[in-house]
């Protein structure tokens, strides 16, 4: 689906065709999804908060501007919406995994056992240093390097300066790698914006 | 004579040290692309079935005021697409358009128009009796000596001949030329200024302060 098409949708949801919506949410709930998830460690959590957020995305659609990518402005909603729950719920994020066989289908790594175990290894101590990493630099790490989302796209979605995303992701890889090795790196905030 | 050295036989100028910062950056550079690469890899959990549906059935149906859609309509950008050999003919009626346009500009047709553009001009009668000649013109810098349209009128029975022209402020040479061919200046002016070809022009002072009579 590339902007013309999301475009189109749009505009049959604002002349009140409801079921147009459905292509937006079938194209990006993964992401959402996964960015809820991230936030909140729960697979129910996340759900709430995926709805939430194109629930809040289709009442501010007309605030939406014509010509823009729609997935940077939408991600930007979750995550002010992951904000928001952040600070009303000041409690840790529950204990999760991606260690989850139905979770790798989409990867396209060997399908050998043991490579595959050497790999959720691999995703399980990423995942670690991820989630060690301030949100903004860790979203900004995904949605460059595993969502492919160019810098502007990560500039809007983050609500930053297009300097401000290229150090975000250059400074969060630097960060990424140090927890990765298990050194100490300079701010270790887990779950921070 | 020197003759410049190939690669292989320039002297290996990198220090140990040099040396170790090269390959410590070439190691932090894999693992960089490494990290890369697993982040692209990193399985991603598939939302529970059924999201969709659960997220329209909450939504009511829009409705957006009409002005809304009309301002959107403008801000939404738009792709033209054309091919060069149809535009010539849009281009050529372009052109004429243009061209039908500035000539029937309402400041060409337009009398106040043209009464506005020689408001800085000054009102200028130059007479000259001659009591022998068929046709006079008036020649001089403001017509670059073209008697074409400054023929002057004769006035009376005294062979007096007459033309009023507006003319700019400034100096102006001019001179008279009877019967086409004899160049004469004017003999009221006071100012003279050779041409160079051994006749004299005359020379005329045109200011705003008031019309001027030669």
């Amino acid at each position: 689906m590339d902007s013309n098409d999301e475009q189109y949708c749009i505009d049959r949801v604002l002349r009140g065709e409801v079921n147009a919506f459905a292509a937006l949410v079938e194209r990006y709930q993964k992401p959402i999804f996964n960015l809820m998830y991230r936030i909140s460690g729960s697979s129910d959590k996340a759900a709430d908060l995926t709805q939430e957020t194109f629930i809040r995305a289709y009442q501010k659609l007309e605030r939406f501007h014509p010509g823009k990518r729609f997935f940077p402005w939408l991600y930007s909603i979750g995550l002010n919406l992951a904000r928001d729950v952040a600070r009303k719920n000041t409690c840790n994020p529950e204990t999760r995994s991606l260690l989850n066989p139905e979770s790798f289908s989409d990867c396209n790594c060997p399908s050998d056992q043991h490579d595959r175990m050497c790999e959720s290894l691999e995703f399980l101590r990423l995942e670690k240093a991820l989630d060690e990493l301030p949100v903004i630099y860790r979203e900004a790490l995904i949605l460059r390097y595993h969502d492919e989302c160019s810098m502007g796209d990560i500039a809007a979605a983050l609500n930053l300066s297009l300097s401000g995303a290229k150090m975000r992701v250059h400074r969060g890889l630097d960060m990424l790698r140090e927890h990765y090795k298990g050194g100490q790196p300079n701010e270790p905030q887990k779950n921070s914006f | 004579m020197s003759r410049k050295k190939t690669p292989s036989e320039q002297p290996f100028r990198d220090s140990p040290a040099e040396l170790d910062k090269t390959a410590y950056n070439s190691h932090q550079n894999q693992e960089l692309r490494d990290l890369k690469q697993l982040i692209h890899c990193m399985p991603d959990r598939e939302p529970p079935p059924g999201l969709t549906e659960s997220i329209l059935s909450s939504l009511e149906p829009k409705s957006v005021p009409v002005w809304l859609r009309f301002h959107r309509w403008v801000l939404k950008p738009r792709t033209l697409t054309f091919q060069p050999l149809k535009l010539v003919p849009t281009a050529i009626l372009l052109a004429l358009g243009v061209a039908m346009a500035f000539h029937f500009a309402p400041w060409r047709q337009n009398p106040d128009y043209t009464d506005r553009r020689q408001e800085n001009l000054i009102p200028v009668t130059f007479t000259l009796t001659y009591p022998k000649a068929e046709s006079v013109c008036l020649i001089g810098s403001f017509n670059q000596w073209n008697p074409g349209g400054h023929e002057m009128r004769r006035f009376g029975k005294r062979n007096t001949w007459v033309l009023e022209l507006r003319l700019p402020e400034g100096r102006h040479e001019y001179a008279f030329l009877v019967d086409g061919s004899l160049v004469v200046p004017d003999q009221n002016s006071p100012f003279y200024q050779s041409d160079g070809f051994g006749n004299r022009n005359s020379v005329l002072f045109v200011s705003s302060d008031e019309a001027t009579n030669i």
